[in-house]
């Protein structure tokens, strides 16, 4: 029988990260920012100069444009509820979407599970088919040591 | 001037682009050329081995345009000789070592040898905020340098260095390992 104490420090200990990746040739990635309305956590332009995350240098340039937007969920086990919220929001810009992925881009929706604890859910045929219909691959890593 | 510069030699050194025609006589004898090259010839008792038995003489016709300066000539195993060849090899050394930086740390077929997975090297607690920080999915191969610098594999299998494993920590020290492999080396 697991006691409220322990199911609590369970809770804590549930964390995930989902992760909207958006890769394409030359994309600007203000435009992603603008058309979907969600704030990046890295973006990088192709062409454009590449540094690490301290500002430093990096030799050549970015080959293709990326951004993502990221966010951290705590003490929630089903984190496929948390992606069907996201392939809601991205729907309705389904043109947008096609667009980057007719130019050859590439959309995915990721989902980080960090730590060691126990986690599990279930993504439903319906949702498959909604983030097919969007273009959208599906990834899924673990973290143990985060 | 000539477009060809005389080197004695003790073979057939194969220089790519360059074509080597044995001659069989002293060409620094060749009336005008001889003190041409005479400049760069050694001291006395050198000078004599020019016309030893056995010593080849090659004609190094290199492809230059306009008026060049002709290269230097020296005999071999004489000091001035040896100190073009050492500077001639550390120039090349220093122009692959410069080369070989932009592929290392730009993109190369693949990260240097003895480079790991990410997740079997103290970084692999920031295994996922490295993963975000470089814009790859989950299929996507990090690994890290015996320098301690982030690599990636790119879809079409070459390999991007992201610098520094430590810029990607608010520490700059790894985040580390946890369970039964923590403590162990990589």
């Amino acid at each position: 029988m697991v006691t409220e104490e322990k199911a609590g420090d369970e809770n804590r200990m549930l964390r995930y990260k989902i992760r909207v990746l958006i890769k394409h040739p030359n994309i600007d990635p203000a435009r992603i920012t603008g058309v979907l309305g969600l704030n990046p956590s890295v973006t990088a332009t192709a062409g454009g100069a590449r540094k690490t995350p301290t500002g430093r240098l990096l030799p050549g340039v970015h080959k293709v444009s990326a951004w993502t937007h990221s966010y951290t969920v705590r003490g929630h086990r089903h984190f496929f509820s948390r992606i069907e919220e996201t392939i809601t929001k991205l729907e309705s810009h389904k043109a947008f979407l096609a667009e980057i992925s007719d130019g050859d881009g590439v959309i995915y929706l990721i989902v980080d599970l960090l730590g060691k604890t126990n986690i599990g859910d279930v993504l439903s045929w319906q949702a498959m088919m909604r983030l097919s219909a969007l273009h959208i691959n599906l990834s899924i890593e673990v973290f143990p040591d985060s | 001037m000539a477009d060809y510069s005389l080197v004695p030699v003790d073979y057939q050194p194969d220089f790519p682009g360059i074509s080597l025609v044995p001659v069989d006589y002293d060409p620094f004898d060749a009336g005008g050329l001889g003190s041409q090259f005479r400049t760069n010839l050694p001291a006395a008792g050198v000078e004599s081995d020019r016309t030893r038995a056995g010593q080849q003489y090659a004609q190094y016709a290199p492809r230059r345009l306009g008026m060049s300066p002709v290269p230097p000539v020296f005999l071999p195993g004489t000091p001035e000789n040896d100190a073009f060849v050492s500077s001639t090899i550390k120039a090349g050394r220093a122009v692959g070592n410069v080369i070989g930086n932009v592929l290392n740390s730009d993109t190369a077929s693949r990260p240097p040898a003895g480079s790991r997975p990410i997740n079997e090297t103290p970084w692999s607690g920031d295994h996922g905020n490295i993963k975000e920080a470089i814009q790859v999915p989950g299929n996507g191969d990090v690994r890290i340098s015996p320098t301690d610098e982030v690599w990636s594999q790119n879809p079409d299998g070459s390999s991007t260095n992201h610098g520094p494993a430590g810029t990607f920590a608010g520490s700059g020290q790894p985040g580390g390992r946890r369970g039964k492999d923590r403590d162990r080396q990589w």
